[in-house]
């Protein structure tokens, strides 16, 4: 072949080449390493949920609240602007983004969506559970928040919020489909749950159990709009088992109260009101909650404190939370104060138990001054009894729901920081709610702005329609 | 497509064959038409074939050529000369400079050089001189004010620290803006690995290249000008030509250069020294020591404190502080900790290379090595570079070239920013009554270990371990690297007749970045406040780029010269990240993976690959107007399989207008040009298809959330970027005009540019509502323009005798917009914090600092609380703008004889950046201003009341009756309200002083030793600026998009060095 020829047919490929609209390049833009939807059973995800979840409840959704209820106070760094209300925007956009619409929620409405279509209704009844359980906190949070028109994907970029009445029908509604699922038999089940489950390991009874304690929590939630108080005492089983998310030590699966212990150390302490009522009340679980150091600053993380601790789990719901609530069903419902004393005991006994108290006399010495009704008339005097102690006993698990208890209540009594009056708590009283993530303003305004003045503002002085 | 390529490789092996002429030894000798003095490096070429030679640092050259031959003597910067030879064996030259010349060859894409003159768009090239004589570490740290609408900023002054560059701004989103640099016709890795608001500083892999190994340096800007290299360039190129042998005769030099610098801290923030540690508790101010963890300095005054005496205080043997006249007597002593913990840094850098050649074979080898230590204790940074360059001159028609440069680099980082185990941010903290150092500074309190440990192990820091002793810092967070690095070509050019040349190349550029360390085992008494971990990275990457081209060259008689350039691309990459973590160190300070209580592990690959073929056309008419028409089509294997191909153009026109005026003693040269162009660019990888990834868990922020398998259990998720299997490239748009001119016989010379570029469909990750379930979509939405001119004035204002002072000006403006976002996204992340970041906003400039802000009505005025504190507005907004109005490089040098003096300047006008730094140390009662300002009392804010009238009530800036959540600089939150540390980094710097003397030849008889240049070199060794932190040229994130953030970023430097050059 002469050059010449050799050289045409180098150009002639070149411009073959420009002519072509496409070059096969095979599958090298096929990640080689992450596997594709199709290649992952809700078996390997179910876990992230459930970790995520409970990572949830006791991380950014148990301290704040913790904060605003003074269980603790800032001692340095953000969470001091925090104790003085100065909780702008930008604070609950990891916990609206990777911990729960686009972390563990997405995950359930996967498995929701993936289990249906699958034939695996145990895993949807378990994510229907996780799913209002996150729901819930969203809420007692920021009110109306996105979920009808949520997690459509590229069909709906900006999805509008839904009012807080709805969600509430939308969480029952949630934990009534999850007894459903949950009811079937092994046999109706394409992918059995069993150890992919850490919470239950995949004991459907038990979690039947929870959706119907879950749904009578949210309908207490609702005690101020009005609450059949015997539904609720007929919701909560006598053996309802703590659903327990474990936790360890290590960094990639720490509980999540001593990761906070550790990764920022001495900037969060116990409030002094809460430290010094548990030991005027001479209250055996103190040393077990908190330690005072050299000049009596109550510290969370003290030696001997039992919620920092690797290998403590955090449960999705509380077993005392469901004596207590109970002990205030039973008072709404014009129950005897015995069964309710009653309640309230299991209540107090169960706290005790799992914090380690073994002073069987300061216990009963405990519940004697405590656990009574002795000189409270009032069925209002009664709840306010039953919610101061509900208080001490969620300390680390059930912050949020503490905050709930406060503001459809008033209980405990609480006096709002000195310094709390400032531009995005106005008024300065104790919070009534959270201002919405800073992260839907960059994404999603006009649904937000909607929203917002749907309810009448964002401002920590908006009180929430469950509420009002 | 693989089988394609084989073939045209196989095409350049089958021309080997060609037969030897009868020829003639001419040898000769150039010289500078105005020094007189000899000119090395001057290629020597007979015309119409490949063959030539170069001339050696006396300027001699030997050539055998036929009689009748022409040679083309070229050299960058001069006058090109063809001499025809008759009958004549010596051949002497002499060359104008190009100062004084218009027919500068300059190197231009795929490493075509090209007359200047023709060329229709802007291009500015740095001689490799100056790039060793600025004496930095980081080759673009030495380009820093010295090329027009190029911006540099340093990450850091810590050995081995990133520089980001940028060649008209931004104007990618998703891609790294970056420019491509290219050596020696091989696109090489600019990466930085890990770069992030934490960690360490680390290095763009750039700094791999030895600056001595460098001939010149050109930087192509627009598209016009980068269009051959496609969209690699998308964001301009760094075109690098590394020194080459001499072909032609037996020539050999020798050059030795070592050079010794010393660097010093340049700028810190001012730090008080008159307040302990403590807070207000109980209506007043208490002192609370280091055994209480306490973090804040707003403690009583240190002069009414004395020491209790207590030696069994382990903190400080003199004791606790009491308030005098409850203690011993001896008052309480302050230190500034900042200024005593740097140290002075020390650069060697010696590099010793062999150049020369035979009639066949030219080469250039050198050896390079760099021991750079920091002012951060313990810091240090090494670079080993060997370096082959062969030229052979097969026969007439064929000419082979092959370069091979390995390079060894790595060193000990500095630990920086938002790391809570970080040097600046324990550093800072630390409480002026607390001396980190037990007495003593710099190195030896880092030697001394009694100075943060204590005999049990435990920490011995300002708050127990809470924050880490500085010195511990040093010697406890260990983040070692090294990186082996190969970079190496070849090539074949061969002539196929005289006015057509093929050429073939093909480069391979390859780094593994091995790196171990940890973080030790904190300790406080038995309190542990971290457990330790270590960690081992492995990242490798590859790059293989091949070319093959096909060059016409061909006249039309007198008047039309018409050159062609058509060719194939073929590039791939791939690197593979390998990230092994355990926690829970057993033995402490051992950083080995058999040492941790559990392990984690983490891989990730990445691959791409693209084809381009493009035609480049240039007619040139009369010398005088030059027409370059261009085009590229891209396959890209990051785009949707069936539509991956996407083509651009590109034009350029340059008009020399005094071609047409008669000659005159005013204007000299005049050339007018314009050009537009449009460069594409593919999206990153594995974006259009949907995977799942392990489970990485969020909704924190302040821990670190669990990940990875959990309980046993395989854990995955979703990954949060929704993909796009429509994704399509995103085209950037330049149009471009300029003139250039000279006047008064060419001493004063003036090239000005303005060009308008706009980027549409730019590729982001759209942040998406994270009720969709996902954290952000791949879309091609966004808009980005740049628009900027660029002034290039240089001057020789005096010229008596041996004396010669020349200007050279560099000035830079541009303006780089958001245009706009996707619909319904107000505010896009590109790097920072959630509290202040810097953003992309719709309308605002590119990279905007984006935090939270005071309220305002809409009169603009501060809206006051009824405690007389202004409100905080509940909504984040644009507060800052870190693009600077312009840049400017102003040099100046004198000349007289061997002694030459050079002044560089560095102006910057504008360009915010957030001191988060300073909102902290505010926060924390450390900073001077606190000092200053803690006993204002009753001041009244100017702002309005919500109701319209003006505030009028009084406020305390910290009343310690008001407890510590009412202080000034706390009640705002952790740091303050971003718009408080908001702050104009203007300055004026010296970024460079070089004395230079080259001993006189007279004192070289012997003929071993040839010459003898001596240097002393000044860098940064002054600076004036406003901004109340460390030096403004800083970047927290590095080479990120992002940029204008400070928070404990580690500091920059100032150096005084002195070098030797010799040749033998």
């Amino acid at each position: 072949m002469k050059l010449k020829n050799k050289f045409s047919l180098v150009l002639l490929s070149l411009f073959f080449l420009m002519g072509t609209s496409s070059c096969d390049f095979g599958s090298l833009n096929i990640d080689p390493d992450n596997p594709s939807p199709e290649q992952v059973p809700s078996n390997l995800t179910l876990v992230s949920s459930q970790i995520q979840t409970g990572y949830n409840l006791g991380a950014m959704g148990g301290r704040m609240p913790g904060i605003i209820l003074q269980h603790f106070e800032g001692f340095d760094a953000q969470q001091v602007a925090y104790t003085s209300y100065v909780i702008p925007d930008i604070t609950f956009d990891n916990l609206w983004n990777g911990g729960l619409f686009a972390g563990a929620m997405k995950d359930n409405a996967i498995m929701i969506e993936q289990g249906v279509e699958n034939g695996n209704p145990h895993f949807v009844g378990i994510s229907q559970v996780l799913m209002a359980i996150n729901l819930g906190l969203a809420t007692s949070f920021f009110g109306d928040v996105p979920y009808s028109e949520a997690f459509q994907s590229i069909d709906n970029l900006t999805p509008a919020y839904d009012s807080q009445e709805t969600i509430y029908v939308t969480i029952q509604s949630l934990l009534d489909q999850a007894i459903v699922n949950l009811s079937t038999s092994d046999d109706a089940q394409a992918l059995p749950v069993g150890n992919s489950d850490v919470i239950y390991s995949g004991d459907t009874a038990e979690w039947i159990k929870l959706a119907n304690a879950l749904k009578a929590r949210y309908l207490m939630h609702l005690s101020v709009k009005g609450v059949d108080a015997n539904v609720v005492l007929s919701l909560l089983a006598e053996d309802f088992v703590e659903p327990n998310v474990p936790f360890g030590s290590a960094a990639n699966n720490r509980n999540p109260w001593l990761a906070f212990s550790q990764d920022r150390t001495n900037t969060m302490i116990v409030a002094e009101s809460f430290a010094s009522t548990l030991e005027s009340r001479t209250d055996p679980r103190a040393s077990f909650l908190f330690g005072r150091d050299v000049d009596g600053v109550p510290l969370f993380d003290a030696a001997g404190t039992y919620w920092p601790q690797g290998n403590v789990p955090i449960p999705l719901m509380a077993g005392e939370e469901v004596s207590f609530l109970r002990a205030e069903a039973i008072i709404r419902a014009g129950g005897s104060d015995a069964d309710a004393i009653a309640a309230m005991t299991d209540g107090i006994t169960k706290n005790m138990t799992k914090l380690g108290v073994s002073d069987e006399a300061a216990i009963t010495a405990y519940i004697a001054s405590r656990a009574t009704f002795d000189g409270l008339t009032t069925a209002d005097e009664k709840i306010e009894r039953i919610l101061e102690e509900k208080y001490v006993a969620l300390y680390g698990q059930g912050e949020a729901e503490n905050w709930v208890d406060y503001r459809r209540t008033g209980f405990p009594v609480l006096t709002p920081d000195a310094n709390g009056d400032n531009g995005l708590n106005p008024g300065g009283q104790i919070p009534q709610r959270f201002i919405y993530p800073a992260v839907e303003r960059s994404t999603n305004v006009v649904n937000l702005d909607a929203a917002i003045s749907r309810q009448g503002g964002e401002l920590m002085n908006v009180t929430l329609w469950a509420f009002q | 497509m693989k089988q394609k390529l084989l073939f045209c490789f196989s095409i350049c092996f089958a021309l080997w064959f060609q037969a030897f002429a009868q020829e003639a030894e001419v040898t000769g000798k150039v010289t500078d038409a105005t020094t007189g003095e000899s000119l090395p490096g001057v290629s020597v070429i007979v015309d119409g074939t490949s063959r030539g030679t170069v001339t050696d640092l006396d300027g001699n050259y030997s050539i055998s050529v036929s009689q009748g031959a022409t040679l083309v003597f070229q050299s960058i910067g001069m006058v090109t000369q063809k001499i025809t030879v008759g009958s004549q064996t010596t051949v002497n030259v002499s060359l104008q400079a190009s100062t004084e010349a218009l027919n500068e060859v300059v190197v231009t894409a795929i490493g075509l050089e090209t007359e200047k003159k023709a060329l229709g768009y802007s291009i500015q090239s740095v001689k490799g001189e100056d790039l060793v004589q600025a004496q930095e570490t980081n080759l673009v740290n030495a380009l820093n004010s010295k090329v027009a609408g190029v911006n540099i900023v340093s990450s850091s002054g810590s050995p081995g620290a990133s520089a980001s560059i940028r060649i008209r701004g931004n104007t990618s989103i998703n891609s790294n803006n970056s420019p491509l640099f290219v050596v020696d016709g091989v696109p090489i890795s600019n990466n930085e690995v890990g770069e992030g608001v934490a960690g360490i500083d680390q290095s763009n892999r750039v700094i791999d290249l030895n600056p001595g190994d460098i001939a010149s340096l050109t930087v192509l800007k627009g598209p016009a000008a980068t269009a051959l290299y496609g969209s690699r360039a998308s964001s301009g190129a760094i075109i690098i030509t590394t020194k080459r042998g001499q072909l032609g005769r037996a020539t050999s030099s020798i050059s030795f250069r070592t050079s010794f610098t010393a660097d010093q801290v340049n700028k810190l923030p001012d730090m008080q020294t008159s307040f302990a540690q403590g807070r207000p508790s109980g209506g007043e101010f208490i002192w609370r020591g280091p055994e209480t963890g306490e973090g804040f300095s707003w403690g009583p005054a240190v002069s009414s404190l004395e020491y209790d005496g207590d030696a069994s205080h382990i903190y400080d043997v003199r004791g606790r502080l009491v308030p005098v006249g409850d203690g011993n007597g001896s008052p309480a002593q302050a230190v500034n900790n900042t200024e005593n913990f740097f140290t002075t840094g020390t650069t060697w850098d010696n590099n010793l290379s062999f150049r020369g050649g035979t009639k066949d074979i030219g080469y250039y080898v050198s050896f390079g090595h760099l021991r750079q230590t920091g002012i951060v204790p313990k810091s240090k940074f090494e670079r080993t570079s060997v370096r082959a360059n062969v030229d052979a001159q097969i026969n007439e028609k064929l000419k082979i070239g092959a370069s091979v440069n390995y390079v060894n680099s790595g060193g000990t980082r500095a630990q920086r920013g938002s790391n809570l185990r970080g040097t600046m941010l324990g550093l800072l903290r630390t409480t002026p009554t607390f001396d980190n150092g037990l007495g003593l500074t710099g190195k030896d309190a880092a030697n001394n270990p009694d100075s943060y440990v204590f005999p049990d192990g435990s920490q011995r820091s300002y708050r127990a371990g809470i924050y880490d002793n500085p010195y511990w810092v040093s010697n406890r967070n260990v983040d070692d690297d090294d990186v082996n690095r190969i970079i190496g070509n070849l090539s074949l050019n061969y002539k196929v007749a005289k006015w057509f040349d093929i050429v073939y190349k093909v480069g391979v550029d390859n780094f593994a970045d091995i790196r171990r360390g940890g973080i030790d085992i904190v300790r406080s008494g038995s309190t542990i406040r971290n457990p330790g971990s270590a960690f081992t990275r492995s990242f490798t990457s590859t790059f293989i780029n091949s070319d093959i081209l096909g060059l016409f060259n061909y006249s039309f008689g007198e008047e039309v010269q018409l050159s062609a350039t058509v060719g194939h691309n073929y590039f791939t990459t791939r690197t593979f990240d390998q990230l092994n973590t355990g926690d829970e160190l057993g033995i402490p300070n051992l950083f080995d993976l058999g040492n941790v209580a559990s392990e984690d592990a983490f891989s990730n690959r990445t691959q791409s690959a693209l084809h381009g073929v493009f035609a480049d056309i240039r007619i040139g008419w009369r010398n005088m107007v030059f027409l370059n028409v261009s085009g590229r089509n891209d396959f890209s294997s990051t785009l949707p399989t069936d539509d991956n191909s996407f083509f651009y153009p590109a034009a350029s026109l340059a008009f020399t207008i005094s071609e047409l005026i008669p000659e005159n003693n005013v204007v000299s040269y005049a050339k007018a040009r314009a050009s537009w162009g449009q460069v594409g660019n593919s999206p990153n990888q594995f974006g259009t298809t949907a995977v799942f990834i392990p489970f990485t868990g969020g909704g924190d922020g302040f821990t670190t959330e669990p990940s990875g398998a959990q309980q046993g259990i395989t854990a995955f998720e979703r990954g949060g970027t929704l993909p796009n299997s429509f994704i399509q490239p995103e085209i950037t748009e330049t149009f471009e005009v300029g003139l250039e001119a000279r006047f008064l016989n060419n001493r004063i010379g003036i090239d000005f540019t303005y060009y308008n570029s706009t980027t549409e469909d730019a590729i982001i990750n759209v942040a998406v509502s994270r009720a969709t379930g996902f954290n952000s979509r791949l879309a091609n939405v966004a808009e980005v323009s740049n628009e900027g001119i660029e002034i290039v004035l240089d001057a020789n204002p005096l010229q008596i005798g041996d004396f010669r002072w020349d200007i050279i000006a560099n000035f830079t403006h541009n303006r780089n917009v958001t245009e706009s976002l996707a619909e319904g996204v107000e505010e896009i992340g590109l790097s920072g914090f959630t509290s202040t970041s810097s953003s992309l906003i719709a309308g605002q400039p590119y990279g905007a600092i984006f935090g939270s802000a005071f309220q305002r009505n809409d009169n603009g005025q501060i809206v006051v609380g009824a405690d007389g504190w202004p409100l905080q507005d509940p909504v984040n907004r644009a507060v800052g703008d870190p693009n600077p109005q312009f840049l400017l490089g102003l040099r100046n040098t004198f000349a007289w004889k061997g002694i030459s003096v050079s002044v560089l300047l560095d102006i910057r006008q504008g360009g915010d950046v957030w001191c988060g730094t300073c909102g902290i140390i505010n926060y924390f009662g450390t900073s001077q201003v606190t000092a200053d300002q803690r006993g204002i009392t009753d001041f009244v804010f100017e702002g309005v009341l919500e109701d319209g009238s003006p505030n009028t009530t009084p406020v305390d800036f910290a009343n310690p009756a008001d407890g510590l959540g009412a202080i000034k600089w706390v009640r705002y939150g952790f740091g303050g309200l971003s718009e408080e540390s908001i702050f104009d980094a203007s300055w004026v710097r010296l970024r460079e002083l070089t004395v230079k003397y080259s001993l006189p030849a007279s004192l070289f008889q012997n003929n071993f030793v040839k010459g003898i240049d001596v240097a002393f070199t000044g860098r940064n060794l002054w600076l004036s600026t406003d901004y109340p932190g460390i030096d403004p040229e800083t970047n927290l994130t590095g080479t990120t998009n992002g940029f204008g953030l400070d928070y404990f970023n580690n500091p920059n430097t100032k150096s005084y060095g002195f070098s030797i050059l010799a040749t033998f």
